[in-house]
């Protein structure tokens, strides 16, 4: 009975993962999201390996890994006297009761997405990894709807899909913008208390809640949203240790595997990340790029047919363009006596024109308005009263005097989301050319827009919001530092 | 000053918490999921389209302003979502004088078995209250003929299929003479 409850392979392969990085990333929040982030690096590499020997081995690819990944993890720590801790035991418990949880009660009251012809094409692609049929896709379906997600839905038992995955995922995304309050505020109730209000918004708001289930990458992209941030806050206060450099390439390296169109929509976060790290850490820069564009050249190399720029040999020029980019503004950046604050500021802008421009020339603004106010404010994207709430707060905190006391760090955490939203309505804007629109309106009505479900990504911002609103009161004399 | 921060803590939850009641209680619900699936086999969900939509958020993907509906019907014998299919395809283009098309009785079994066979591989479906009777809960498919998805001035039909089952489809798929 139990055993057709859960999927053996996938949990066991999830606890070692969390075993393994327990001792690397210390706190359960973080080490949750990092192992959500790292089980869909080792699926969608068991994908590509299946592709490559032409047998369906993603499931033994994925356990065999997180096997090496723990002994290794662990024989460092013993080598490294790190000392073992009660707590990890106790951690370990709840994660594996979380994910059996997710799993059991997904099928015990057989809960699932809405339908969405989307979240069909990641089934099929899944159930094909699953089966054996490892020809390479056609082109722009393919890239479209990615790969990592389909490779993790192909660990299900036969036939199906891995029952229960989607709301991990959810779970990790409201973990990880725990993570990242705590990175950017000293109160820890506070950041609790923003954290259940987020979790409060999220289950009631029908537009996020739905993504608890839904057939897609965009509670993933939330995740990997508030890892960033996360890791960026870290950055910014100029001590990127090795638990967050590790969670930097697993994150890039998972955005990779994720999709296509990702790797553009992460770039200005990757754009930040090269800029302010080419003065400390210029090797550990070109391992970002690497990992994110090595993992995106790797499935799109084996799992897809005529790739759209420069055909076969588009992935590796890809990879080897991005690395050149990188080498170049190490380059500049490394030489210029600028700081990196100025530089980023100065990147902002020229960023900000280049995405802006397409927009105003070539898109249809009024029907973008006015789907989008008709989407967000009269119910039709299902947002409820949630958008009006937090534009209301946003509005408040806004015109208080606390808001001006954001430093250059708070800027360019504005900045990323910002600029990750201009590439977003470009990407969009692409795709409507690409579809045979001559001037296009880029959102649609109804919760189905893909803006309007890709805007659970910034979910992140929310959480900042709210805990900025518990500090507003707040006189400045009373604020604590923030731990280095 | 710690009483003030409690307070604002206060205060930020009570908004907080009344968005929330307002989203779940307040305001319609599409439906957050598609509950008591009877499978999980990729297959079986994706040919007898087992995942359920609202059909506002369907016709929204699929159909194109310019879109006409007919059979809405009034508060007392209709859909239950007038307004929103006004808003999307304006009053002038939606039909709230007649109910729902009743065909339980004028169908060919053929005819019926075949519409029957649509709904079920064919088309999206959810569960709403009944416009026949707002207490009861009815089968709602949407279906239609695939080549003039967000086709400009396409006529959809609302009709009653059977005693709890209604569909709304476009005039390719069911013809009046």
């Amino acid at each position: 009975m139990m055993s057709t409850l859960i999927v053996f392979e996938p949990t066991i392969a999830l606890l070692l993962i969390f075993v393994a990085l327990l001792p690397i990333f210390g706190k359960f929040a973080e080490t949750f999201s990092y192992t959500m982030v790292t089980f869909m690096i080792f699926a969608a590499s068991g994908g590509i390996f299946s592709i490559a020997i032409q047998a369906p081995v993603t499931q033994w690819f994925v356990v065999t890994l997180s096997v090496a990944l723990c002994a290794t993890t662990w024989v460092y720590a013993k080598k490294s006297r790190l000392e073992f801790q009660r707590n990890w035991l106790i951690s370990a418990g709840i994660f594996l009761s979380i994910v059996s949880a997710s799993q059991i009660l997904t099928r015990v009251l057989g809960l699932s997405s809405v339908a969405f012809t989307d979240g069909h094409t990641i089934l099929n692609l899944a159930l094909s990894l699953q089966r054996g049929n490892l020809e390479p896709l056609s082109g722009i379906q393919a890239l479209k709807r990615g790969f990592a997600l389909p490779a993790m839905e192909s660990l299900g038992l036969e036939g199906e899909y891995f029952v229960g995955l989607m709301p991990l995922f959810f779970v990790a995304a409201m973990l990880a913008s725990y993570a990242l309050l705590k990175q950017l505020f000293p109160e820890s109730k506070q950041q609790l208390l923003a954290t259940f209000m987020l979790g409060a918004l999220g289950l009631s708001t029908e537009a996020i809640a739905r993504h608890i289930y839904l057939e897609n990458t965009h509670s993933i992209a939330w995740l990997f949203l508030a890892l960033l941030l996360g890791a960026f806050v870290q950055v910014s206060k100029d001590n990127l240790d090795a638990p967050m450099r590790i969670g930097l390439i697993l994150v890039f390296s998972a955005v990779g595997f994720t999709r296509l169109d990702y790797v553009l929509f992460f770039l200005p976060a990757l754009l930040y990340f090269g800029v302010v790290v080419a003065k400390q850490r210029s090797k550990f820069g070109f391992a970002l790029v690497g990992a994110n564009l090595g993992s995106l050249m790797l499935w799109t190399s084996l799992a897809v047919s005529d790739f759209p720029v420069f055909g076969t040999f588009g992935p590796v020029l890809i990879l080897l363009f991005g690395l050149g980019i990188y080498w170049l503004s190490h380059l500049f950046v490394g030489s210029t006596r600028v700081s990196a604050d100025i530089v980023l500021v100065r990147l902002f802008w020229l960023l900000l024109a280049v995405t802006s421009a397409p927009l105003l020339v070539f898109a249809n603004l009024w029907p973008f308005l006015r789907n989008l106010v008709v989407n967000l404010f009269l119910g039709e994207g299902l947002w409820g009263v949630t958008v009006f709430f937090l534009l209301a707060l946003w509005l408040f905190v806004g015109f208080s005097k606390r808001w001006k006391t954001g430093s250059a760090m708070h800027s360019q955490l504005i900045q990323i989301g910002l600029l990750m939203f201009m590439v977003y309505l470009n990407l969009k804007l692409v795709d409507a050319f690409a579809s045979g629109s001559t001037r296009p309106g880029i959102v649609r009505i109804g919760f189905g827009d893909s803006l309007n479900r890709t805007l659970v990504t910034w979910l992140p911002y929310a959480a900042i919001l709210l805990n900025r609103a518990l500090d507003l009161f707040q006189p400045e004399g009373a604020k604590k530092k923030p731990k280095a | 000053m710690e009483e003030i921060k409690k307070l604002n803590a206060a205060v930020l939850s009570l908004f907080v918490a009344s968005v929330s009641l307002v989203n779940l209680f307040v305001l319609p619900r599409d439906s957050t999921l598609t509950a008591s699936i009877s499978t999980f086999k990729i297959q079986s969900i994706i040919e007898n389209r087992l995942w359920t939509e609202h059909p506002m958020q369907i016709l929204h993907t699929f159909m194109n302003r310019g879109a006409r509906v007919q059979g809405v019907g009034s508060e007392a014998n209709g859909l239950t979502f007038p307004g929103r299919l006004e808003l999307r395809y304006g009053a002038e283009n939606v039909d709230r004088l007649n109910p729902p098309i009743d065909l339980r009785a004028s169908l060919r079994s053929e005819d019926r078995q075949a519409l029957e066979e649509f709904v079920l591989k064919a088309s999206y479906r959810s569960v709403l209250p009944c416009p026949h009777d707002r207490d009861q809960v009815c089968d709602f498919a949407v279906g239609w003929n695939r080549e003039r998805t967000r086709e400009r001035d396409i006529q959809m039909l609302v009709i009653r299929l059977s005693d709890k089952l209604y569909l709304i489809t476009d005039d390719s798929i069911i013809r009046f003479q």
